[in-house]
């Protein structure tokens, strides 16, 4: 066996009385596609921010690449090779879209502040560099026609897919979206879809989401992870993770489940 | 991007030349009018720095001619002049300094005077006879040791916005301001308090007789057409030019690098920031630094420049006037910083100046107009006894009408080739 990509054991985090996460344990392959669902309130979002280090865990351990992250600063978490995405867009609206992609190769560019003070030939190598790999970056989400204007102006779906690219110039080795096609119609959604498997393909990184949108989540995954109340209910292939009674009560309650699972599965119930 | 505007450099070219020509001809004394033909001439610069209607060539015309030939020339005729134009470089640096901090991070700092205030004492301890209170003996230094000393205030200053940054910085918002407020205070304070056990800063007294640099070279240029004391407030202005242009440098190359991009990325959202690799503390540290090097530099040549340095020149007051400058110009911007500390300066030293004193020549006049003595306005109507007010009154006039302040700051350090942005293939999705 390799080592996973991403390890996660026990983790724990508790927010006064509430346990938001609990002993979850979880890992990620390479060039795999896996999502986190659960219902409202299961923990995902805590869950992501654990792992990226914006919450501390109060027990287990995150290792990326066989190394331990745990308790590191989100910049260093970030700068060894985990990028992600927010559930509620967080883009710098004031920048313009290119800028907002070449910010984030703050922790690849090696001239810093004298480099920038004295404009050596290295800040201005690593400049172009930084412009035209920003510049790939939003020919690959579709928005290089935008990349001028301020990025708080765009779209909705086009600040998504905006944040999707900001991440990838951090040059992650996996990335984390945190619900990618929240808000978006079932076109937006599709190509939501495509751009995750273009993801995978084209940078050959592993991908976890957290999604809502059932149809997206079965489609693209490769292994799904279910939560609720901080707890893992059960995780594996979309087949199994849609006939799994505990998952149509976690979704549904318990008197629905009892009634369906029998017969219906809870992919379609779910939809 | 801004859209294509007109090009109005030669209207902007004629206008400087009428108004040098004006202020050379006609209105060369100090009164009212010839204030605001001061103030007119002044105007020429900020429409000239304007890029998207002037050209290179007349821009660097304009701004050349003005800084280096014409207000010399006014200043050797009338060193007031000179003295406004020296007071607007130094607050325009410490306006640019500021503006690292709060304009581009984000960090409202309510107490940058502090920092003025190190590079000035260092300077007036060193530069003055001060110094034996400390150490002994040797001191003043020699004059002309003020430019080594002045690199020493940078670094000292910047020090001290380090170590004010390191504990301070992990706060947000307003803990920050309060915070920075309380260090600006106890910095005037320690400068009132610390005459005794040993006395560093002669306490509220304050240093009297500091060092000047370049006496020498003034003395040597003095005829009897120019006196020695011109052509040291010419020297002055030289130095603060000098200060000026390195300031901008700083400005923009730090503006357009990664520290300025992470800078702005802090300020807009400090959680994505800190996801995107961008280390906070350390950001934030550099920021502190920066600002707070502008002041230390300033400092020391303020201290030189007035050869008088006491507590009461650094209290709260002025650094609420460089925010205010700041907040002017707009947050963030550049041009803005150096136009709102033009403006605050020139209405505090001239308008209201000008203002007042015409007050009072209408008042000792005693003309009288149905019925009302023009001798009976009372004295509390002078404008500069009510600056506080003025400055409120067009404080709360920007935040309703020009929010973003006089010259908005305009993201568009980066920019992509126009080839790349045409010809670019979109992945069709």
């Amino acid at each position: 066996m390799t080592t996973p990509l991403l390890k996660v054991t026990g983790l724990r985090k508790r927010f006064g009385g509430l346990v938001a996460v609990d002993n979850v344990s979880f890992s990620v392959g390479e060039r795999a596609i896996v999502s986190v669902i659960g219902p409202n309130g299961a923990g995902k979002t805590t869950f992501f921010n654990l792992i990226t280090g914006i919450y501390e865990p109060d027990e287990g351990e995150v290792l990326l690449s066989g190394r331990s992250i745990t308790g590191l600063r989100p910049d260093q978490i970030a700068g060894r090779g985990l990028a992600r995405t927010f559930q509620n867009i967080r883009l710098f609206a004031g920048m313009t879209v290119l800028e907002n992609v070449v910010v984030a190769r703050h922790a690849r560019l090696k001239s810093g502040y004298w480099g920038a003070l004295l404009q050596t030939a290295r800040y201005h190598d690593e400049m172009r560099q930084s412009i035209a790999r920003g510049m790939e970056l939003l020919r690959f989400v579709g928005l290089s026609a935008k990349a001028n204007e301020l990025a708080g102006n765009l779209p909705y779906g086009e600040q998504r897919r905006l944040e999707i690219a900001r991440a990838l110039a951090t040059e992650p080795v996996l990335l984390l979206l945190d619900e990618p096609s929240a808000g978006m119609n079932p076109q937006e959604t599709e190509v939501a879809k495509r751009l995750i498997q273009s993801i995978r393909q084209d940078f050959g990184i592993s991908v976890v989401l957290i999604e809502h949108d059932m149809r997206l989540v079965m489609s693209v995954s490769d292994s799904i992870t279910v939560l609720d109340y901080g707890r893992k209910l059960t995780e594996g292939s979309p087949q199994h993770v849609r006939q799994h009674p505990d998952v149509v009560a976690a979704y549904l309650g318990k008197g629905v489940a009892a009634g369906t699972a029998a017969t219906t599965t809870a992919g379609s119930a779910l939809r | 991007m801004a859209t294509a505007k007109k090009d109005r450099s030669l209207l902007v070219v004629s206008y400087t030349a009428i108004m040098v020509l004006l202020k050379m001809t006609v209105f060369t004394g100090t009164g009212l009018f010839d204030t605001f033909a001061f103030i007119l001439l002044f105007l020429s610069l900020f429409f000239a720095t304007d890029h998207s209607i002037v050209q290179p060539w007349a821009r660097r015309l304009v701004v050349g001619g003005v800084l280096f030939v014409v207000m010399p020339v006014i200043g050797i005729g009338n060193t007031f002049y000179l003295d406004v134009v020296t007071q607007v470089a130094i607050y325009a640096v410490l306006a640019l300094g500021l503006n690292i901090v709060v304009g581009f991070a984000g960090l409202l700092d309510l107490g940058f005077v502090a920092f003025f205030a190190v590079g000035a004492y260092f300077w007036a301890i060193v530069g003055s006879t001060q110094g034996n209170e400390i150490f002994g003996g040797g001191f003043p230094l020699p004059a002309d040791m003020f430019f080594l000393a002045t690199i020493v205030s940078i670094g000292l200053a910047a020090l001290a916005g380090v170590l004010l940054g390191l504990p301070v910085l992990r706060l947000r918002g307003d803990y920050l301001a309060m915070v920075t407020l309380g260090f600006g205070e106890v910095i005037r304070v320690l400068a009132n308090n610390l005459d005794k056990p040993v006395n560093i800063t002669n306490g509220p007294q304050g240093i009297t007789s500091i060092g000047q640099p370049l006496t020498e070279v003034a003395a040597a240029l003095a005829s009897p057409a120019v006196a020695e004391f011109k052509w040291q407030a010419l020297i002055y202005y030289g130095l603060v030019l000098l200060a000026l242009g390195g300031a901008l440098v700083v400005n923009k190359r730090l503006d357009a690098s990664k520290i300025g991009r992470a800078w702005i990325a802090i300020r807009e959202d400090e959680i994505a920031a800190q996801a995107m690799g961008i280390p906070l503390v350390h950001t934030k540290l550099i920021a502190f630094a920066t600002g707070a090097s502008f002041a230390g530099a300033m400092g020391a040549l303020y201290a030189a420049k007035q050869t008088f340095v006491s507590p009461e020149s650094f209290d709260f007051n002025q650094s609420i006037g460089i925010l205010a400058m700041i907040v002017f110009g707009g947050l963030g911007s550049i041009r803005g910083a150096i136009t709102g500390a033009a403006l605050v300066t020139i209405l505090n030293l001239q308008v209201l100046k000008a203002l007042s004193t015409g007050l009072n020549n209408l008042r000792s006049s005693g003309y009288e107009i149905l019925g009302f003595n023009f001798a009976d306005i009372p004295s509390q109507f002078e404008p500069s006894k009510y600056e506080r007010l003025i400055f409120g009154v067009i404080l709360v006039a920007m935040m309703l009408y020009r929010p973003r302040g006089l010259v908005p700051a305009e993201r568009g350090t980066l920019v992509a080739d126009e080839a790349e942005l045409g010809t670019g293939k979109e992945n069709a999705r």
